[in-house]
């Protein structure tokens, strides 16, 4: 159907991060102010307050789960507000098509760079929560393979739903319908255990869930059961990966 | 010799308005065709299945002997596209957008910022390489998209009005641009709605309504083959003509 270029791919990647270096001083603070504030708020004011969760302290609870956040919400900011401005704003992607570089190569290539992205901000979060003490294991050297797995899934995930939408006012809808719950209520602020029984079945559709397993697995060194939540997650970006291809042919190509 | 771009029995159909209608021509290589149309004829759509951007409903084109439909990278490669619209990345510096345009075509880096300076001096922006696409007037950002399609070499140059809102200095140095490149034994695809700049660049005209072609010929002799004095009598003739027939049409039905 429509074929891959890796060539083309590696392109795209390049061009975004040369966009990207330039803003870089400015999007790093936005990006990691939102994980510090609920770090500050939570991690050490609410901690107070709570004592132990699932037999750890709060504040390590709260700060692994801001990690995996962290990586959600980087990617989901450039597979959305960035991608739509690309799109049908400056509309760069058709200037991008008219090279040998495909669609489908752009949009896929855009999906990659929302995983890269996810990992930038999600390991500087990590290493400022590193300062303050949330890291007890060594595997956490690996929590950035997991931050750039969960970044594609919210890339893919937002790349479609930015294809799908009429105009740009939806993109508050998918940020405040979709995303924030997820925030609120993946195993990040408090146990999914602890929420009413009918909600926790919805609580394992969101992929936040799966990747806060795996990164608080890594950061406190308890990786039991983390392969199943890798597996979740690799078989969604699997399940998703062809759904924007379609769609950005459906879409931009008329 | 084979042509390098080649359309045959192209059409579009957007549900069910046909935008374009069995559309056929060859280009060979150094010549120059000039689409000439009033607006909405179908002109931007067929340029846009050529460069791939807009789906084919029927027919078939190659460029370079690769068929669009089945490799359009091949296609693409062989294609300098100045589109309509300027589609110039506004993150980026104009130096950049050069930068960023030619690496999708692989260029090497040291070859590619050497075109990069000799295309910007071209276009007289060699002074501007390090400012914002949106400090740039529009005649500037037309010669940018200009020299940003020159980057790979291509073999046809497609040009949607490439001098629409442009002064008369600048058209000349474009002009002079595209007399060159034909000579290097470059094809051009052009549209336009100046007859000057289609009588001074094209060999041959296509003049197109409602999607058909109506006429065809080279600029000096198209108008005595179809009875007129000059290119512009004709192109509004067989224009106007074809709408006053619709209205008698509506009129009798
Ligand atoms: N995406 C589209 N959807 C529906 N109709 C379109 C679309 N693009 C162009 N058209 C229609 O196709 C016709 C030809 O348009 P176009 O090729 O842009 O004309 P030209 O470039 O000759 O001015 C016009 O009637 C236009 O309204
Ligand atoms: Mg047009």
């Amino acid at each position: 159907m429509y074929k891959l270029s890796l060539r083309s791919i590696k392109h795209v990647i390049q061009l975004n991060y040369m966009s990207f270096r330039k803003l870089f001083k400015v999007s790093v603070f936005p990006n990691l102010l939102d994980p510090i504030l609920y770090l500050i708020a939570m991690g050490i004011g609410l901690a107070n307050f709570v004592g132990n969760v699932e037999g750890m302290p709060y504040f390590l609870f709260v700060t692994s789960g801001l990690v995996a956040a962290t990586s959600m919400n980087a990617a989901t900011n450039e597979a959305t507000t960035n991608a739509f401005i690309q799109m049908r704003v400056e509309k760069t992607y058709y200037a991008v098509s008219m090279t040998p570089v495909n669609l489908q190569d752009i949009i896929i290539g855009q999906a990659i760079w929302a995983g890269i992205r996810a990992t930038i901000f999600g390991t500087l979060f990590l290493i400022i929560a590193g300062f303050l003490g949330a890291i007890h294991s060594w595997l956490v050297i690996f929590v950035p393979f997991l931050l750039f797995l969960n970044g594609l899934l919210f890339g893919l995930l937002g790349l479609i739903f930015t294809l799908l939408v009429p105009n740009r006012d939806y993109l508050n809808y998918y940020a405040m319908l979709v995303i924030q719950p997820m925030y609120m209520f993946s195993d990040t602020f408090f146990p999914v255990a602890n929420m009413p029984r009918w909600l926790q079945p919805y609580c394992w559709l969101s992929p936040l869930y799966h990747a806060v397993k795996v990164c608080r697995g890594l950061m406190l060194g308890n990786p039991t059961g983390i392969w199943f939540h890798l597996g979740w997650l690799v078989v969604v970006v699997i399940l998703i990966a062809g759904l924007p291809i379609y769609l950005v042919h459906r879409r931009l190509v008329y | 010799m084979k042509p390098i771009l080649e359309v045959s029995h192209l059409s579009k159909k957007y549900g069910s308005f046909t935008a374009v209608n069995d559309i056929s021509f060859q280009l060979q290589r150094n010549r120059c065709i000039a689409l000439l149309g009033t607006n909405g004829a179908g002109k931007t759509t067929t340029m846009k299945m050529i460069y791939a951007a807009a789906s084919i409903t029927r027919g078939r084109i190659t460029v370079d002997g690769f068929d669009v439909k089945k490799s359009p990278s091949n296609t693409k490669r062989a294609l300098g596209i100045v589109s309509q619209e300027d589609l110039l990345d506004g993150s980026l510096t104009v130096y950049e957008n050069m930068i960023a345009h030619g690496l999708c075509y692989d260029i090497p880096k040291r070859e590619l910022k050497k075109r990069t300076q000799n295309l910007l001096t071209f276009a007289g922006l060699a002074n501007y390489d390090d400012k914002q696409i949106s400090d740039l007037s529009g005649g500037m950002r037309r010669r940018l998209v200009l020299a940003r399609a020159l980057l790979n070499h291509p073999k046809v140059i497609i040009l949607d009005e490439p001098t629409t809102g442009l002064d008369i200095q600048s058209r000349h140095v474009i002009w002079k641009k595209l007399d060159q490149l034909k000579s290097e034994g470059v094809s051009l695809l052009l549209t336009s709605h100046y007859m000057d700049e289609v009588q001074r660049l094209a060999d041959q005209v296509l003049i197109i309504h409602r999607g058909k072609i109506l006429a065809s010929g080279a600029p000096d002799t198209l108008p005595a083959k179809y009875g007129y004095q000059s290119l512009e009598e004709a192109f509004l003739a067989l224009t106007d003509f074809h709408e006053e027939d619709d209205h008698i049409v509506q009129a009798l039905s």
